[in-house]
């Protein structure tokens, strides 16, 4: 019995040690092929990222912003008379494009399209020509034709240590800092107090973190105006200086002192040579108000933001946005002409100040206010305001606003109120005799109708992607 | 006022009542690196980004590691840098310009 007891157990044993060899071996058949897969995994995710990077890099990518709004206009007159538009509706699309083949070397651009609903009869850039002008001419409600707004190649090398830029082409002048906000854009390089138009021209930038957080300086040059003539004209000269404006160029920086993306300090200073206007005193030039060049224009400006309250105090200060904006802007006729209604040079300032603080929808809701003196002079002609540029106002403006995400951060909706009340007139004018200031209840002022107080209620709704 | 004005502001009301939606994710992220990150990380939020693919950075989120991978790559960064209600929007930001999406950023 003991002998048949003793062969069982040794039977059983034995089993048992070929049955755990057999498992350790289905284990170790298993981990290899679990190593195998996850090798095969990487390569595979190896692979996908290779082909997202050719298909992304290889590729201009666009993007969609396309917003439809309705703006109902108010003005009244110096003499009291009222005008409206009730229901202005309108369609922009701003058609992005981006390239980075490479980290450091960028192209992007951007097509727009700004129109009325509607045809338009002989009014938009068939009349004084100002609508279609190259400053503002993707701002303003004109044709079905798309045009460049934007398209520029920069190059981001790094030189010595210090992150800098260089880019030439039409660049990004519009949506700048502080203007950003009511109008929902992110922040373009230039400061909205002095700076909102289209421009063609340079950039060159060094970012100097090492002496200050956020510390940056960039050199901006831009071109206004072309002297050059037209091709296949009479003369067969193409292209030479025509006689008419000389060319109008730009030249300024933007210094960033300190940005620590919360508090931010930003400063400019420009100055635009041959700036034109009309000859209201000259008949020859005053039957048909072609421009003429004037003189120089100086502007700078400080702007100071808080983007949240405090440290983490709550959600509500934390998301809470406000910020101070003081500018000058300095006239400087060429001898024997006028600026701004004057033989002599003349200072303007302008102060500009606001709020945007989350609301309980999730949405933004904001308030601005500005004034401006007499005499002054900002480049603020591409402003998205449908009344004329409220930072331009020699006078007081207004404006409240509410931003509110519909469908993620797709869809999204604004109610936008501005009203301008203005003290003097030519806000919106170039730098000849329009830019004269006259006082708003002076006889020059009544009698030639302008326009005393302006309202534009606007509600808009925004696709972008 | 016109009532087509008094439609679209009626319109827009109800909509924003119905929305859910905060402010863009990848946007709020990109805030919060300049205000949080930028300065312990001594790098620019593309280049933040580019420290990984969008898969690897989608990986990163749904194992919950993003903290520590921030710390990783910034070792300046304080706990306080790397809160729990910061991360997923680093982290859309960081996807959104992952260095194989081909997103270029804002300049």
């Amino acid at each position: 019995m003991k002998k048949i007891l003793a062969l069982s157990s040794l039977a059983f044993l034995s089993t048992l040690a070929f049955a755990d060899t057999d498992m350790q071996k289905q284990i170790d058949d298993l981990k290899a092929q679990l190593e195998k897969l996850e090798k095969m995994q990487n390569s595979q995710e190896k692979q996908i990222s290779k082909v997202n990077i050719q298909s992304a890099k290889d590729n201009i990518k666009f993007d969609v912003d396309f917003r439809t709004s309705v703006d109902a206009l108010s003005y009244e007159t110096a003499s009291g008379e009222k005008f409206h538009n009730d229901a202005l509706y309108s369609n922009r699309l701003w058609l992005g494009m981006g390239y980075a083949p490479t980290d450091e070397m960028i192209f992007k651009g951007q097509l727009a399209f700004n129109k009325a609903f509607g045809a338009s009869y002989g009014q938009r850039g068939t009349g004084m020509g100002y609508d279609t002008f190259d400053w503002v001419v993707n701002e303003t409600l004109t044709d079905d034709s798309v045009k460049v707004r934007e398209a520029y190649w920069l190059w981001m090398p790094t030189v010595g240590g210090l992150q800098t830029t260089l880019s030439v082409g039409r660049r990004p002048s519009t949506n700048g800092s502080l203007i950003n906000l009511r109008d929902d854009d992110k922040e373009q390089s230039p400061l909205g107090h002095v700076i909102n138009m289209e421009f063609d021209g340079a950039s060159a930038s060094v970012k100097l973190d090492q002496i200050a957080q956020g510390m940056s300086f960039k050199v901006c040059l831009g071109r206004g105006l072309t002297n050059a003539g037209a091709w296949a004209d009479s003369t067969g000269r193409n292209y030479i200086d025509n006689g008419v404006l000389d060319t109008a160029d730009m030249y300024g920086f933007i210094f960033v002192p300190y940005n620590d993306g919360q508090y931010s300090v930003k400063t400019t200073w420009y100055r635009g040579m041959n700036m034109p206007g009309v000859d209201m005193v000259n008949p020859a030039i005053t039957t048909d108000d072609k421009l003429e060049t004037r003189g120089d224009m100086d502007g700078a400006a400080v702007s100071l933001m808080s983007n949240g309250i405090g440290d983490e105090i709550n959600d509500f200060l934390d998301e809470t946005i406000v910020f101070a904006s003081f500018a000058m802007s300095t006239s400087h006729p060429d001898s024997g002409k006028t600026m701004l209604g004057s033989f002599d040079s003349k200072n303007g300032y302008s102060y500009w100040i606001g709020t945007q603080m989350p609301n309980l929808t999730g949405g933004k809701f904001g308030v601005e206010f500005n004034h401006g003196s007499s005499n002054w002079r900002p480049f603020t002609y591409g402003e998205d305001t449908m009344i004329g540029s409220k930072i331009a106002a020699r006078g007081n403006a207004y404006e409240a606003y509410w931003t509110q995400p519909i469908v993620s951060d797709v869809f999204s909706m604004q109610v936008r109120y501005t009203r301008i009340d203005y003290d003097y007139t030519g806000s919106n004018a170039f730098f000849g005799d329009y830019s004269t200031p006259y006082a708003i209840d002076s006889n020059e002022a009544i009698d030639g109708g302008a326009v005393k107080t302006a309202s534009d209620l606007r509600v808009y709704f925004r696709y972008r992607y | 006022m016109n009532k087509l004005i008094k439609i679209a502001l009626s319109s827009a009301l109800i909509l924003s009542v119905g929305a859910t939606s905060s402010f863009a994710s990848a946007d709020k992220g990109q805030k919060l690196f300049t205000k949080k990150l930028k300065k312990p990380c001594g790098i620019t939020g593309a280049a933040m980004a580019g420290k990984h693919t969008q898969a690897e950075w989608a990986e990163i989120k749904e194992d919950g590691k993003g903290a520590e991978e921030i710390k990783k790559i910034c070792p300046a960064a304080t706990d306080g840098d790397v809160k729990e209600e910061y991360l997923e929007h680093y982290l859309d930001f960081f996807h959104e310009y992952g260095s194989d999406s081909g997103n270029v950023p804002a300049c």
